[in-house]
């Protein structure tokens, strides 16, 4: 990790105690103790900082559209998505889009082999016990979102993270710099298509077990809609489609 | 980085002064003869050399009218069959990779031939492996490697049965010239490896035919091999990347990739078309010479272009799709030719002269897409953890997106790896070492198997030479 970037970041956040935790796909992952703007009653209590750096190797109007348009449209759906029923996202509490940065609830905790997301849980390959649940609950989640006529536009197991409840693990999606509204069946359709490759290519092993109970949960969260289920699906198989057919020429 | 760029290619003409010479009759080698690489020297065909002669002979005789319904068991009843060891192919795999089970008593090196052309390019390369493990210590050697590549006229694109008809056509005097500058006699082969595919069926096909003739007349075992594999697997050769995330970037391909379980997992990959088919169909649009390459040119016009338009942007996950970016930069550019001065970004609404140039397109394009391209290399390294970069394929060579990709990579401080021209575009000696892996852990062909695949996917095939 860059350590410009860490100062960068740091020359945003003037007084403010931050570390790094990690650098995701595009942003710089921070914590801190300090709440930008309320007096911290919890001792010990975390937020996450969440600075999306510029990047060099972009033209640097492109660099400045993106960023700003990601932090926005991250800020908007988590305002948006909080609280809405059987969704579970972190609260969103501080946004500067100019520069970049999102303040966040900090979701799960450390495991065996580093944070709580999807992704380590599945990789970890011990409790297999609670994976069918939890996939299950992940795709009912991404329907009720689909429902709300928002697709999240990067969905891995990377951006789920678990989170305790009680003794059971629960589901929360984050990283919505990629999400955008829209009620098409092609948008929805593609973004379950993401979510089924990223499966495959990160959890190969297993791949089709978790793929099958992702669809089930997504079938069970529309509910009484099924209706509208079956338009995304009917269009979900002919993105596939495409993606097998599609030339391979040179 | 280990990117030494072979400069061979003149100074290019400005976009004007190409398109006068378009103009022209344009100067281009009828698709009979197709053109030659500056490296290659013309063979005679008339060459007496018997060896040489039968192949001719079989190449010739292919009718390739009809070439994607080519019935091989015709072929296959003409020749004689190859008795290959099998023993290997059905042994399971065990925790450390030997590459020398199969090796024959008293030699110390692996010889292979590697065929290819499953596109516009037709290459022929050797390579030599030595007994035990690669390394930086243990490196193959390329002791050749040859192509040709079958250039088009400004504007349009290769034709499956144009370009089969010049491999054909040129496919014995490569295999002979890559023997010769490599100094090796037949009896020093140990097998002839060809391309199964992903590609163009009829290219394929007359390249499976070389292959098949030369493996019988000259008594060798056949691997077919994965183009992609190939690519893969000669550029973490050449320059010692251990284990990365590989952008795979081409005519037909554009794949994130990464290795686990001895599979070459895709991570991430186009959703509707190919980023050098993209950039060599805008550069149809322009009108610009295909010599020698579309995007060597766009990537020429680009460096003159300074101006920035905004281009749609479709980064979907570690996805990402292209045509949309491309009907829209191809409206621009017709809307500038025309001179469709309503349109606003092209053309200043007072002065109602152009704003924008051809390179200024170019220079966006390229902007946007390597833009896409590096974000979802990026998104790739973060899923899995790391931080290498390999890039292959022909649009690798381009220098814009490896220093895009240099400076992602160092603000994750992490390495990139990159080829040149010989190794980026494709050509044989990738084919000869993957295939020539795949023939030490014992794979073997049975002949009516050597057909080829329009359609093959990188993680179909099980990388049994990596643990
Ligand atoms: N609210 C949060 N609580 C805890 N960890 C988080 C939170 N947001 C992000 N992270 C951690 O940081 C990583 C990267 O964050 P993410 O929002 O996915 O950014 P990127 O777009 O860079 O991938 C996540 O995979 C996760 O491990
Ligand atoms: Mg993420």
């Amino acid at each position: 990790m860059s350590d410009h970037l860490v100062e960068l970041a740091k020359s945003h956040l003037t007084n403010i105690p931050v570390s790094l935790i990690s650098q995701g796909a595009e942003s710089l992952i921070f914590t801190t103790t300090t709440h930008p703007y309320m007096e911290t009653s919890d001792e010990g209590q975390q937020y996450i900082v969440k600075f999306r750096p510029p990047k060099k190797y972009r033209h640097p109007q492109l660099d400045a559209q993106l960023t700003k348009r990601r932090t926005l449209a991250e800020a908007r759906l988590l305002q948006r998505l909080y609280g809405a029923d059987g969704i579970s996202v972190p609260s969103i509490i501080a946004v500067d889009a100019r520069n970049g940065i999102l303040w966040l609830e900090y979701i799960g905790q450390q495991i065996e082999n580093g944070v709580s997301s999807l992704k380590n849980y599945l990789w970890l390959e011990d409790s297999k016990a609670d994976y069918e649940s939890l996939l299950r609950a992940v795709g009912d989640m991404i329907a009720r979102l689909h429902q709300m006529g928002i697709v999240h536009g990067d969905l891995t197991t990377s951006n789920v993270m678990l989170q305790k409840h009680g003794s059971q693990w629960a589901p929360c999606l984050i990283d919505f710099g990629l999400g955008f509204t829209s009620d098409l069946v092609e948008d929805k359709a593609v973004d379950l298509y993401v979510l089924e490759r990223a499966i495959l290519s990160t959890h190969p092993v297993h791949s089709d077990n978790y793929n099958s109970w992702l669809m089930e949960g997504y079938k069970k969260g529309y509910g009484k809609d099924q209706g509208k289920f079956k338009q995304v699906m009917k269009r979900y198989e002919d993105v596939r489609m495409r993606g097998r057919k599609r030339s391979m020429l040179g | 980085m280990s990117s030494t760029r072979h400069q061979d290619t003149k100074e290019l003409p400005s976009y004007e002064e190409a398109l006068q010479e378009h103009e022209r009759p344009p100067p281009y080698t009828p698709p009979l003869t197709g053109s030659i690489m500056a490296s290659i020297t013309r063979l005679s065909r008339d060459d007496p050399d018997p060896i040489y002669e039968d192949l001719n002979n079989v190449v010739d005789s292919t009718d390739f009218a009809d070439v994607d319904h080519y019935n091989y068991d015709v072929l296959s009843n003409a020749v004689r069959d190859v008795s290959l060891d099998t023993d290997g192919s059905s042994k399971g795999i065990v925790t450390m990779v030997n590459l020398d089970q199969y090796a024959k008593p008293g030699k110390h090196t692996y010889t292979a031939i590697g065929l290819e052309g499953s596109a516009n390019k037709l290459g022929v390369g050797i390579i030599r492996h030595n007994l035990g493990p690669l390394s930086q210590e243990n490196r193959a050697q390329v002791l050749s490697n040859v192509r040709d590549t079958y250039i088009t006229p400004p504007g349009e694109g290769f034709l499956p049965r144009d370009t089969a008809r010049h491999h054909r056509n040129w496919v014995v005097r490569l295999i002979k010239r890559s023997m010769e500058e490599a100094g090796v006699s037949r009896e020093e082969l140990d097998c002839i490896c060809f391309t199964k595919g992903p590609g163009m069926g009829a290219p394929l096909q007359s390249v499976v035919i070389a292959a098949r003739a030369l493996s019988q007349l000259w008594d060798l075992p056949l691997i077919g091999v994965n183009h992609c594999i190939g690519h893969i697997e000669m550029g973490r050769e050449i320059t010692g990347a251990d284990n990365p995330v590989v952008l795979y970037v081409s005519g037909g391909n554009t794949q994130v990739i990464a290795y686990s379980n001895q599979r070459y997992r895709i991570f991430g990959e186009t959703l509707d078309i190919a980023i050098g088919n993209c950039l060599d169909r805008f550069a149809r649009t322009l009108k610009i010479p295909n010599y020698p390459s579309p995007g060597y040119n766009i990537e020429q016009l680009a460096k003159k272009g300074s101006n920035y338009i905004e281009l749609p942007y479709t980064v979907k996950g570690m996805d990402l799709s292209m045509s949309g970016i491309l009907a829209y930069i191809d409206q621009l550019a017709n809307d500038l030719f025309k001179g469709n001065t309503s349109n606003k970004v092209i053309f200043n609404q007072e002065t109602k002269e152009a704003q924008i140039t051809v390179e200024d397109l170019c220079f966006s394009l390229q902007e946007t897409l390597f833009a896409m391209l590096v974000e979802i290399t990026e998104r790739a390294m973060a899923h899995v953890n790391t931080n290498q970069v390999l890039i292959v394929g022909g649009v690798g060579c381009n220098e814009r997106l490896q220093k895009m990709m240099e400076d992602m990579v160092l603000d994750r401080k992490g390495s990139i790896y990159a080829t040149d021209e010989r190794f980026c575009i494709d050509n044989g000696i990738m084919i000869a070492h993957a295939g020539l892996l795949e023939f030490r852990m014992g794979k073997r062909f049975e002949l009516k198997d050597t057909v080829c695949t329009q359609k093959f996917r990188t993680d179909e095939v099980l990388v049994s030479w990596r643990d």
